[in-house]
């Protein structure tokens, strides 16, 4: 199974939600990495260990921001499984949470 | 009656030595348990101070705009998410099973509260509404930590 490594893949230091705020973005993350992957449609392992912390607002643009492309958050939650060590599970709740609370656009 | 009397000298003194031995062996683990708790204490402290730092630091930042924070915006939001994963390490020491699992969920909600929204957005508004929210998921926090540090017990063979 694939695995996207947000600290190896993308970045150690997650910043905010859009683009326009700089390197990081949750919106990055998800156009580079998270929409690739729903495309594919294939079960995927997003790694949250590793960083230097998640702002909820990258986390909730990254995977929330999926639900208000159009997927649904059965889809999502069906192609993404989040691997967090210990210090790392709160964001596993909070992405999970995300998902699900999402509105669609 | 030598006999008897060094018999008897004997076993006073393996006495003895089983009674310090045992009073030592039990000094021993007393002492390594209120190390163990002081350790416990000093990790449900600083979870408590951080959460209480970070509030802190939220009430400066959302009772003012990105414009009127202007570069001290960065430093806040450095300063509320590196906080909040110092109490997601602590918790994460501290705590394990549905102990944690509750914990990790209230981390989440403070999380959100103080950084979700428009958390670092280009031209964002002061939110000063969303102290209420912050407030709130702090104490619970910070109740839910010291309800579930009451419940650990100590397990002298672990």
């Amino acid at each position: 199974m694939k695995t996207i490594s947000v600290a190896k893949d993308f970045s150690k230091f997650p910043a905010g939600r859009y683009k326009n705020m700089g390197k990081g973005s949750g919106e990055e993350f998800r156009e580079k990495h998270l929409i690739p992957a729903m495309e594919a449609g294939e079960p995927c392992i997003v790694d949250l260990d590793g960083v230097a912390g998640y702002p909820p607002s990258f986390l909730e643009e990254a995977f929330g921001g999926l639900v208000r492309l159009g997927y649904s958050a059965d889809d999502v939650l069906k192609v993404f499984q989040f691997r967090a060590g210990p210090a790392y599970s709160a964001y596993k709740i909070a992405a999970e949470t995300y998902i699900r609370e999402a509105v669609p656009d | 009656m030598f006999g008897i009397d060094v018999t008897t000298a004997v076993s006073a003194a393996a006495g003895t030595v089983f009674g310090l031995l045992a009073t030592e062996l039990v000094s021993s683990l007393v002492r390594k348990q209120q190390r163990h708790e002081k350790s416990r204490d000093d990790d449900q402290d600083e979870i408590v101070a951080t959460i209480d730092a970070v509030r802190t630091l939220a009430d400066d930042y959302w009772t003012k705009s990105q414009e009127e924070l202007g570069h001290t915006e960065a430093v806040l939001r450095g300063r509320i998410v590196g906080g909040i994963h110092h109490i997601n390490l602590l918790i994460s020491g501290l705590f394990s099973g549905d102990a944690k699992r509750s914990c990790d969920v209230a981390a989440f909600k403070f999380s959100d509260a103080a950084g979700g929204g428009t958390f670092g957005n280009p031209g964002r508004s002061s939110e000063p509404d969303r102290l209420t929210s912050i407030h709130s998921a702090a104490l619970t926090l910070k109740h839910l930590v010291k309800s579930e540090r009451r419940k650990l017990r100590y397990k002298p063979l672990a």
